[in-house]
């Protein structure tokens, strides 16, 4: 009789453990990002310029507020620098007309950015100094040429120079975006600057033209049109400013990915009948064919290396991201979430991959680690698609519905920042290029 | 005993006989006469008015989300649009079918799947016995919507197959 009642308590045990050892469903992770691109902000210290009596009207001191405002906003986006400004409250209190560097020191400055600004035959000319304010030593100096319209112009160089000197990296004040927009019912490609100004049309034909991708240099914009009916690929070339044809195999000819090493671009074809990914020359010559499935295979992205490829495959009932040896073989599923995983953005730092995950109807960009285990989630509302990395893999620019048509946003690589980017019409698919000096 | 039986027997049999014979059936109505010929028409001289052929009037089907398989709705449509184009009035119709995507997801993505969809409805027509060279498709992913609002009504309206005539 007790053995009977020990059995009966058993059974139901060994189903509980029998469903606790069955593998669970990966979820995908909220949170902090901890690992990762980490980076120990230098405190920086931005002093007022001094004016010289050059400067005289209401103008030029509008002029030299706008430029130190758009530093002080450079230098914070680079997200190297925790930039101090000069403390009008500390400045009452202690009845000082200007800081010295013991005062820059209190308020908790290693370095500090002074300059002197004169004006010259209608162009303001800024000699910058930066002082390190422990060994009151000088770093680094140069003097910027700027004209009154351009205020935000002539701070990006100052930045870039900055954060060269002071770290070592490149940033990206010359880098541009890519990105279609549709204006007027039609599609076409443009470019503006890293921040969304300056904006200039590539393309003005009646066809679709989507999908832009720069190549490795930035010398030539790949994109996707159906101006002759069908979808085929296309090259812009810069210096020539010229349009040629690349593919236009029977089928759809896009998705193009320009290898970081320029030997390929990756590009998918639905010549066999559905979509597969291959690798073509920069004539336009298939080189190789990447996948082979009767499932959807496309979104190529290049690893920095050259060597592999991420992209998207729904061979396993739901799209997900999928990795590949650039020679085809060893192909592995990176991600296990959700039921619909898109748009896969290797990071130029090689270390994430960002994507779109839907959710309740809308996507969210997430990043996850190559090895598929760790996703943080970097948007929360609206649908936020076809993320792009910034060529120091530190920011992310993507298309967001957040505040109604597609528009194009940025943010940080832990999802900080987030700031629209002020562009014309319904825009879709980023691509952000290297610094182009 | 036994004649009883035989009786009850008889009966029965009887009763089967009478049910299965039933109520007779009424008498077969002659056929109607045919219409009367209209004799003026054949020696009428005008040319006479040419057959009135129905233009193809070929319907869109519908898809679910992230989906490229025909269900039983758009399968119904799709036969109805195969037995037009399989009709001797349109045996030389070249149609496009064109795929589409609501806004949702990835275009990179919507642009496989829109193709996924119009290969799916050109392989019906296929299957059903339409000559492959008269069908060409394309894929306009989520560049062509029908409904641009953000709902689902909208949505499930973008998800489709269009059938364009490029020549009867």
């Amino acid at each position: 009789m007790v053995k009977l009642k020990n059995i009966l308590i058993l059974i139901p045990m060994c189903v509980l453990l029998m469903v606790s050892a069955a593998p669970a469903q990966k979820t995908e992770i909220r949170g902090t990002i901890v690992a990762g691109p980490t980076i120990s902000l230098i405190s920086l210290a931005v002093d007022n310029f001094k004016m010289t009596e050059s400067l005289t009207t209401s103008d030029d001191t509008a002029f030299v507020e706008d430029l130190r405002k758009a530093l002080f906003d450079d230098l914070t986006f680079t997200l190297y620098f925790n930039v101090v400004q000069p403390d009008s409250a500390f400045l009452a209190d202690f009845a000082k007309g200007q800081m010295n560097l013991d005062d820059w020191i209190y308020l908790g400055a290693q370095m500090l950015v002074r300059g002197n600004i004169k004006k010259q035959e209608g162009l303001f000319t800024l000699s910058v100094e930066v002082v390190d304010v422990f060994r009151n030593k000088l770093v680094y100096n140069n003097e910027y040429l700027g004209s009154a319209q351009n205020p935000r112009a002539m701070s990006h160089r100052i930045a870039g120079d900055l954060l060269f000197n002071i770290t070592g990296e490149k940033g990206v004040f010359e880098s541009k975006i890519a990105y279609s927009s549709e204006i007027n019912g039609n599609r076409d490609i443009f470019i503006c600057d890293f921040d969304g100004y300056n904006p200039i049309r590539i393309t003005s034909d009646k066809g679709i033209d989507q999908m832009p991708a720069w190549s490795n240099n930035g010398d030539r914009l790949y994109f996707t049109s159906d101006r002759k009916g069908n979808h085929d690929l296309y090259c812009y070339v810069f210096e020539k400013d010229e349009t040629y044809v690349v593919s236009d195999r029977s089928g759809l000819n896009y998705a193009a990915a320009p290898s970081p090493d320029g030997k390929y671009i990756a590009l998918t074809l639905s010549i066999s009948g559905n979509s597969e990914i291959y690798l073509l020359d920069n004539a336009g010559r298939i080189m190789r064919r990447l996948t082979y499935s009767y499932a959807i295979d496309t979104s190529p992205t290049w690893s920095p290396n050259s060597r592999e490829i991420a992209f998207i495959s729904d061979r396993a009932g739901n799209p997900q991201i999928y990795v590949t040896d650039v020679d085809g073989i060893n192909t592995r599923r990176l991600t296990y979430y959700g039921d619909y995983i898109a748009d896969p953005a290797w990071s130029p730092r090689g270390d994430y991959i960002a994507y779109c995950s839907r959710e309740s109807g809308q996507f969210q960009i997430y990043i996850v680690d190559i090895t598929g285990q760790n996703a943080y989630k970097l948007t929360e509302i609206g649908s936020n698609e076809g993320p792009c990395w910034s060529p120091d893999g530190l920011h992310l620019v993507y298309a967001s519905n957040i505040d109604g048509p597609y528009s194009l946003w940025e943010m940080n690589f832990d999802g900080s920042g987030k700031r629209k980017l002020s562009l014309q019409g319904d825009c879709r698919s980023p691509s952000w290029s290297v610094n182009l000096k | 005993m036994s004649r009883k039986l035989a009786v009850l027997l008889v009966l029965m049999l009887a009763l089967i006989v009478i049910i299965s014979c039933g109520p007779k059936k009424p008498p077969e109505l002659p056929p109607p006469p045919p219409p009367p010929v209209d004799t003026t028409a054949q020696i009428d001289t005008t040319t006479p008015p040419p057959p009135v052929v129905q233009p193809l009037d070929l319907v869109p089907i519908y898809f679910d989300f992230d989906k490229y398989n025909l269900t039983p709705l758009a399968t119904d449509v799709l036969a109805d649009n195969a037995a037009q184009l399989a009709d001797p009035d349109h045996k030389n119709a070249i149609i496009r079918i064109e795929g589409n995507c609501d806004e949702r997801g990835s275009d990179e993505y919507n642009m496989a799947l829109g193709e996924k969809r119009a290969a799916a409805a050109r392989d019906y027509l296929v299957n059903y016995g339409i000559n492959p060279d008269r069908i060409s498709i394309i894929s306009y992913g989520e560049s062509r919507p029908v409904d641009r609002a953000h709902t689902e009504d909208a949505w499930a309206k973008n998800r489709r197959d269009d059938f364009v005539v490029i020549s009867e």
